[in-house]
C-alpha cells in the first residue's frame, strides 16, 4: 500500500503526519519533537543545516540562517511584502532572474522553493525513519489565502524534494478534516488559523464525512512574526534607542537575539502575567564598554502593542461569516498564536462561542493533510473534501477593470463562461489577460497569464462576441480558453505559474537535491561509524590501566599494549578525518583489541 | 388577471349576447377569445358559458371580459332567478392547470413553453417522460455496451448513472439531477448534494484510469455543483424555478394524458368497427330470412298491402306531428315498403328521415358539449364525430377540426372535416382559418398559404391571416 504523508509546511514550524491503520498520527523527529523549526542555514564549512540544529546556531550565523521563507514564496520582487522582508530580515534577499526574490547564503543564491524543499526533505526523512520505508507521495498544506503562484511554488518545492505532491490543500480545511474525521458530526465549523506568518479563516459545513468549504478569507502577511516585530520594533529597539542613542537593528546578531527573546517572551506571556527579557552584552559601544538589555514585559503591555493586529483578524472573520451565511456551531483554533489569551478572548467575542479545546493547534493541520492523502487513494473513503477557489478569477477588460468569471469561494472543479466583446472598430485580435484577486482594479490583482486571440472579423465595436471559459480541475489547475462565437477561432492556455522557476530549473534542482540526499545519507553512515568507534575507544581506555597492570611484566604483554596503542592512535586519526573506509577498517581493529582486552581481564583478573 | 377577484364572479349571472353591429373580424383578439365568442348564443348565462367553452371558469371569464371591453359582446340582464352558482367550488374541480404562484407566469399553456425557456436547464420538455424507477430509471436511454465495458472497476450501475446524467445535462431539472424534492429545505438539499458529491466528485476516481468517464464525471459534478449553488443560494430564484418545474411537469402529464386519450380512442374505434361488423352480419341474415318468408306469402297478401300501407302512413304522420321523428320514420318506412309506388309516402319518409338525423345529431352534439366542458376530450370527440356522421353541418365539422388540431391528434381527419366545413360555407372566415392552421401545423405550407390568402380575399385586414402568411413566407 502506498504511504502518503501530510506535511504542514509552516512559517516557523513544520509538522509531518501519516495515517496508520485508519488512525492519523504525528511523527516525531530525531530530537523527539513533533514539530521541526522551518529554518535552513548554511554553516561555516558549507554544510546545509535544517530544523533545530539550524535554529540553535542562528545567533552566531544570523546572516546565513533563513527562517520564515514561506513569507516570500511565490511572491514577486518589488512587491510590498518582499520589501518589508528585505528591511527586517538578517539574511540577504536578492533579485532572481525571473523577477522573484532569492536568498544569498554564503557563496550561493537559493530560490525560495529550493529552501522550502530542504525543509520538506527533512520532513520526508522524519517519516522515512518512522516507517523504515521510502516515501514518495505527499499532501502539503498552504494558507487558504495563498494565490495560485504561491501554491504552484509550494508544489515545486515538493517536487524538488523528490515528492509527488498529490494535492495542495488549505491549512484551515486540513484542520477541519482532522476535527471531523471519523466522527459523526453535522456542524458548521469556523476554523481560525493564526500561524507564524499568515492568518486564515475558513467556514466549513461538515456532514457524514463530507467537508464543504463555505467561505474562506485571510491575510497572507499577518502572523506571529508580526507580533514579535511589535515587541522588537515598537518596544525594545525604540526604548533602547531612547536610552542609548543606538539602533540595535543595525547589528544583525543583536537583531537575531532580540528576535529569539521576543518570541520566547511572547510564548511565556500566554501562561504568565510577566516575563523578563535579559540580553547581556547586546552590543558594544565602539570602545571596550558593552551594553546590556534587561526589561520586564507584562501581558498587558504585549496586548497593548498587538491589539490592533488581533482586531484585524476578527474583522476578516466577520466578513467570512457573512459570506458563508450560516450559523456557526463550533470555532476551531489553529496555529501557535491562538495560545495567546487576547486572541482567544477576541475570538470568543467575535463568534459568541467558546473556542473548541482538545485539538493541538500545531499538529492538527498535518493530521488533516495526512487524512486527505489517505482519502484520495482509499476507495469508499470516509472523507471527501469539497474545496473552493480562494480568489476570484477573471480577465482584464477595457479600462483596467477586472471582469470576474469564477467568483471567490466557488467549489472546484468548476467551469464557467462569460461572453465579452470588442471595444474598437475593426479590431481583429484581442489580448486575454487572466487575473486572480479580489480587487476590481486589474493593477491590484495578480496576473496569472496572457494570450492573444486573433482572426476576429473586422466589425464595429461591440459586434464580435468572444466567449471566455475558465476551467479549474480538481487539482486546482486553471485552464482558460477564448472563442470567437462567429468564426469559431479558439485559443487556450493552461496557467502554470511556477513562481519564478522555469521547468528546467526545477529539473536541475531535483537532480542536485538527489545528489545532496546521497551525500547526506553517506554522512549519516560516517556518523554512525564514528559513534561506534568512539564508544569502543572509550571502553578500551576504561580497560587500559587494568590490562596494562596485568600484562606489563611479560614481553608479549608489552608488545600487545604497543599494538593496542597503535590501533587507538589510528582510530583517533580516522575519526578526525571522517574517512569511511579508514573508519571501517579501524572499527574492526578496535573490536579485535576490545575482545582481546576483555579476554585478558576475564582470564587473569 | 389579478383584477378578476373571484368574489365578484358570483354576480355574473347575466346573459352575454353578440353585438352584431361591431365588425368582429377587425378586432385584435386571440383564438381562445374568438372561440369564446363563437360559443355565445344569447341564451345561456355566463355560468353556462363557462361550462360550454371547456376552458375553465377563470380563462373563460378573462376572455369574456376582454370581449366586453372590445364591445363585441354585451351583457343582458338575466330574466328571473336562475340557479345560483358557486364559482369557487366549480373552479376547484375544473381547473385545467395547477395554481402557480410565480411572478410572471400568466397561466395559459400557450405561453408555458416560452416561459419555461427562460430557465436554462429545463429544456423543451414535452415529449420526454419523467424519470421513473426500476426499468424506467434511465428514461429509456440506450447504453453503448462498449462504453459500459470500460473502467471495469466501476460498477455498471454507476457508469450508467454517469452516462445518463451526462447525456441529459441541460434537460433534467436541478431537483431531479440532485435527487431532491421541490419541497426540501436547505438542509435537505445540502445533504443530497453531499451524497451526490460522494458519488460524482472527481476525487472518488483520483488518479485512476477511468478513460472516457473522467470527463463525464467531471462534467456531471460541475453541473451538479452549479445546480446546488442555484438551489441553495437564491431563494427567489428557487421559487421561480420550482414554479417552472411544476408547469413543466404539468405539461408532461398532459402529454402523457394526451397519449392515453389517443390510445383509448383507437381502441374504441376498433371496438366500434367490430360491433358494426357483427351487427351488419346479423342484419344481413335477418334480411335473408325475411325475404324468403315474404316472397312465400306475397301473392296472398297483395290486397291487404295497400290498406296496411295507409294505416302505417297515418300512424307515422301522427308521430311526425308530435316531433317523434324516430317512430315516425319507422312507421313511414313500413308504409313505403307496403306501397312503394305511392309518391306521397316516399316524400314523407324522406322528410321524416331528415328530421330524425337532425335531432339525433343535435342530441349527440349536446352530449359532446357536456363531455368537452368536463374536459373529457376523447368522449366529446366521439360524440361530435357521431353527430357529424349523421349530419355533416359545416360548423360541426369545423369545431371538430379545431379540437383535433388543438389536441394534436389526427391531422388528416381534421383536414377532411375542415375541408367539409369550408365546402359547406365557403364564405365563413373562421372555417378557413381553422383549415389554414391545420395546414400550418401539418407543414403543408403551400396549401396553408393559399387558404390564408383566401381569408384575406374575404377580409383584407384580418390580423391572424396576415401574421400567419408573413411567418409562412
Amino acid at each position: 500500500m502506498e504511504r502518503i504523508i501530510g506535511i504542514d509546511l509552516g512559517t516557523t514550524n513544520s509538522c509531518v503526519a501519516l495515517v496508520e491503520g485508519g488512525v492519523p498520527v504525528v511523527l516525531t523527529n530525531q530530537g523527539g519533537y513533533k514539530t521541526t523549526p522551518s529554518v535552513v542555514a548554511v554553516s561555516d564549512s558549507g554544510k546545509r543545516l535544517v530544523g533545530h540544529i539550524a535554529k540553535r546556531q542562528s545567533v552566531t550565523n544570523a546572516a546565513n540562517t533563513v527562517y520564515a521563507a514561506k513569507r516570500l514564496i511565490g511572491r514577486r520582487w518589488g512587491s510590498p511584502p518582499v520589501r518589508t522582508m528585505i528591511e527586517t530580515m538578517p539574511y540577504t534577499i536578492v533579485e532572481g532572474p525571473n523577477n522573484d526574490p532569492r536568498i544569498q547564503l554564503r557563496d550561493r543564491v537559493y530560490s525560495i522553493p529550493e529552501l522550502s524543499s530542504i525543509i520538506l526533505q527533512e520532513m520526508r526523512l522524519v517519516a522515512e525513519e518512522y516507517t523504515g520505508d521510502s516515501i514518495q507521495q505527499a499532501v502539503i498544506t498552504v494558507p487558504a489565502y495563498f494565490n495560485d503562484s504561491q501554491r504552484q511554488a509550494t508544489k515545486a518545492a515538493g517536487e524538488i524534494a523528490g515528492l509527488d505532491v498529490l494535492r495542495i490543500i488549505n491549512e484551515p480545511t486540513a484542520a477541519a478534516l482532522a476535527y471531523g474525521y471519523g466522527r459523526e458530526v453535522e456542524k458548521t465549523v469556523a476554523v481560525y488559523d493564526l500561524g507564524g506568518g499568515t492568518f486564515d479563516i475558513s467556514i466549513l459545513s461538515i456532514s457524514d464525512g463530507v467537508f464543504e468549504v463555505l467561505a474562506t478569507a485571510g491575510d497572507t502577511f499577518l502572523g506571529g512574526e508580526d507580533f514579535d516585530g511589535r515587541i522588537i520594533m515598537d518596544w525594545l529597539v525604540l526604548d533602547f534607542a531612547r536610552e542609548h542613542q543606538i539602533d540595535l537593528r543595525r547589528d544583525r546578531m543583536a537583531l537575531q537575539r532580540l528576535r529569539d527573546a521576543a518570541e520566547k517572551a511572547k510564548c511565556e506571556l500566554s501562561s504568565s502575567n510577566e516575563t523578563e527579557i535579559n540580553l547581556p552584552f547586546i552590543i558594544s559601544t565602539g570602545g571596550s564598554e558593552a551594553l546590556h538589555l534587561q526589561k520586564t514585559l507584562s501581558r498587558q503591555k504585549l496586548e497593548e502593542l498587538t491589539v490592533d493586529l488581533v482586531e484585524r483578524t476578527t474583522k476578516i472573520c466577520r466578513q467570512a461569516v457573512e459570506e458563508a451565511g450560516e450559523t456557526i456551531d463550533e470555532v476551531l483554533l489553529v496555529g501557535g498564536m491562538t495560545r495567546m489569551p487576547l486572541v482567544q478572548q477576541k475570538v470568543r467575542e467575535c463568534f459568541g462561542l467558546e473556542p473548541l479545546r482538545g485539538v493541538h493547534p500545531e499538529e492538527v493541520v498535518a493530521l488533516g493533510a495526512a487524512i486527505q492523502g489517505a482519502a484520495l487513494f482509499n476507495e469508499g473513503s470516509s472523507a471527501l473534501l469539497l474545496d473552493v477557489t480562494p480568489h476570484s478569477l477573471g480577465i482584464m477588460v477595457h479600462g483596467g477593470i477586472v471582469s470576474v468569471v469564477i467568483p471567490q469561494n466557488t467549489t472546484v472543479p468548476t467551469s464557467k463562461s462569460h461572453i465579452f466583446t470588442t471595444v474598437k472598430d475593426n479590431q481583429t485580435s484581442v489580448k486575454i489577460l487572466v487575473m486572480q484577486g479580489d480587487s476590481d482594479l486589474a493593477a491590484e490583482n495578480e496576473m496569472m497569464g496572457e494570450f492573444i486571440l486573433t482572426g476576429l472579423r473586422a466589425a464595429n465595436a461591440g459586434e464580435v462576441e468572444i466567449e471566455v471559459t475558465f476551467d479549474i480541475n480538481a487539482d486546482g489547475i486553471v485552464a482558460v480558453s477564448a472563442k470567437d462565437l462567429e468564426t469559431g477561432q479558439e485559443q487556450a492556455i493552461t496557467v502554470t505559474a511556477s513562481a519564478g522557476l522555469t521547468p528546467e530549473e526545477i529539473e536541475s534542482m531535483i537532480r542536485e537535491n538527489q545528489d545532496h540526499l546521497v551525500s547526506r545519507r553517506s554522512d549519516e553512515a560516517v556518523e554512525n561509524l564514528k559513534l561506534q568507534a568512539q564508544r569502543t575507544l572509550m571502553e578500551l581506555e576504561r580497560l587500559f590501566p587494568q590490562v596494562r597492570s596485568l600484562l606489563d611484566e611479560s614481553e608479549f604483554g608489552q608488545d600487545a599494549i604497543r599494538k593496542a596503542n597503535g590501533v587507538i592512535d589510528r582510530a583517533k586519526l580516522a575519526i578526525a578525518a571522517e574517512n569511511v573506509d579508514e573508519l571501517k577498517s579501524v572499527h574492526e581493529a578496535l573490536n579485535r583489541t576490545h575482545n582481546m582486552f576483555k579476554g585478558v581481564v576475564q582470564k587473569i583478573g | 388577471m389579478s383584477e378578476l377577484d373571484y368574489s365578484v364572479l358570483g354576480a355574473w349571472e347575466d346573459h352575454p349576447k353578440r353585438n352584431f353591429e361591431t365588425d368582429a373580424t377587425a378586432v385584435d383578439i386571440d383564438t381562445r377569445a374568438a372561440f369564446v365568442l363563437t360559443r355565445i348564443d344569447g341564451n345561456s348565462s355566463v355560468a353556462d358559458l363557462c361550462i360550454v367553452t371547456g376552458l375553465g371558469e377563470r380563462d373563460t371569464l378573462v376572455h369574456l371580459k376582454r370581449l366586453v371591453e372590445l364591445k363585441l359582446v354585451f351583457l343582458e340582464e338575466s330574466q328571473g332567478k336562475r340557479r345560483p352558482i358557486n364559482v369557487r367550488e366549480r373552479h376547484k374541480s375544473a381547473a385545467p392547470i395547477p395554481e402557480i404562484d410565480a411572478p410572471d407566469y400568466n397561466g395559459s399553456s400557450e405561453t408555458d413553453a416560452a416561459w419555461l425557456a427562460q430557465f436554462e436547464g429545463l429544456g423543451s420538455v414535452p415529449g420526454r417522460r419523467r424519470r421513473g424507477s426500476g426499468k424506467n430509471r434511465f428514461g429509456g436511454l440506450k447504453f453503448d455496451q462498449d462504453l459500459l465495458r470500460e473502467a471495469d472497476f466501476l460498477t455498471v450501475e454507476f457508469k450508467k448513472e454517469v452516462i445518463f446524467l451526462h447525456a441529459y445535462i441541460g434537460q433534467i431539472d436541478n431537483f431531479e439531477f440532485l435527487n431532491i424534492e421541490p419541497t426540501d429545505d436547505r438542509k435537505r438539499i445540502r445533504k443530497a448534494y453531499f451524497e451526490f458529491s460522494r458519488r460524482f466528485h472527481p476525487d472518488t476516481v483520483f488518479r485512476r484510469d477511468v478513460g472516457p468517464y473522467e470527463d463525464k464525471i467531471s462534467a456531471v459534478f460541475k453541473h451538479g455543483t452549479d445546480a446546488y449553488e442555484l438551489m441553495n443560494s437564491n431563494a427567489a430564484f428557487r421559487e421561480r424555478y420550482l414554479a417552472a418545474v411544476q408547469v413543466r411537469n404539468h405539461l408532461m402529464d398532459e402529454d402523457v394524458a394526451n397519449r392515453r386519450v389517443t390510445q383509448q380512442k383507437s381502441r374504441l374505434g376498433r371496438l366500434r368497427k367490430q360491433s358494426t361488423a357483427r351487427k351488419d352480419a346479423l342484419r344481413a341474415r335477418l334480411q335473408k330470412n325475411t325475404a324468403v318468408r315474404s316472397s312465400a306469402s306475397r301473392d296472398k297478401q297483395v290486397g291487404s298491402r295497400l290498406d296496411k300501407a295507409k294505416q302505417f302512413y297515418d300512424e307515422g304522420m301522427a308521430y311526425f306531428e308530435n316531433e317523434s321523428y324516430t317512430s315516425a320514420t319507422n312507421s313511414l318506412r313500413l308504409a313505403a315498403s307496403y306501397d312503394p309506388k305511392n309518391g306521397e309516402y316516399g316524400a314523407a319518409l324522406a322528410l321524416s328521415e331528415e328530421r330524425m338525423k337532425a335531432s339525433k345529431a343535435e342530441a349527440q352534439w349536446k352530449r359532446g358539449y357536456i363531455q368537452e366542458s368536463l374536459g373529457h376530450i376523447s368522449e366529446a370527440l366521439q360524440a361530435y364525430l357521431e353527430a357529424a356522421d349523421v349530419l355533416p353541418k359545416p360548423d360541426y365539422c369545423s369545431h371538430i377540426a379545431h379540437l383535433l388540431l388543438k389536441y394534436d391528434q389526427d391531422l388528416h381527419k381534421a383536414e377532411e372535416l375542415a375541408l367539409k366545413a369550408v365546402k359547406g360555407d365557403p364564405r365563413n372566415i373562421e372555417f378557413k382559418l381553422i383549415l389554414g392552421r391545420i395546414y400550418q401545423q401539418a407543414k403543408l405550407t403551400k396549401k396553408a398559404v393559399s387558404v390564408f390568402e383566401q381569408v384575406l380575399e374575404l377580409d383584407s385586414r384580418h390580423a391572424e391571416a396576415k401574421q400567419a402568411l408573413r411567418k409562412l413566407k
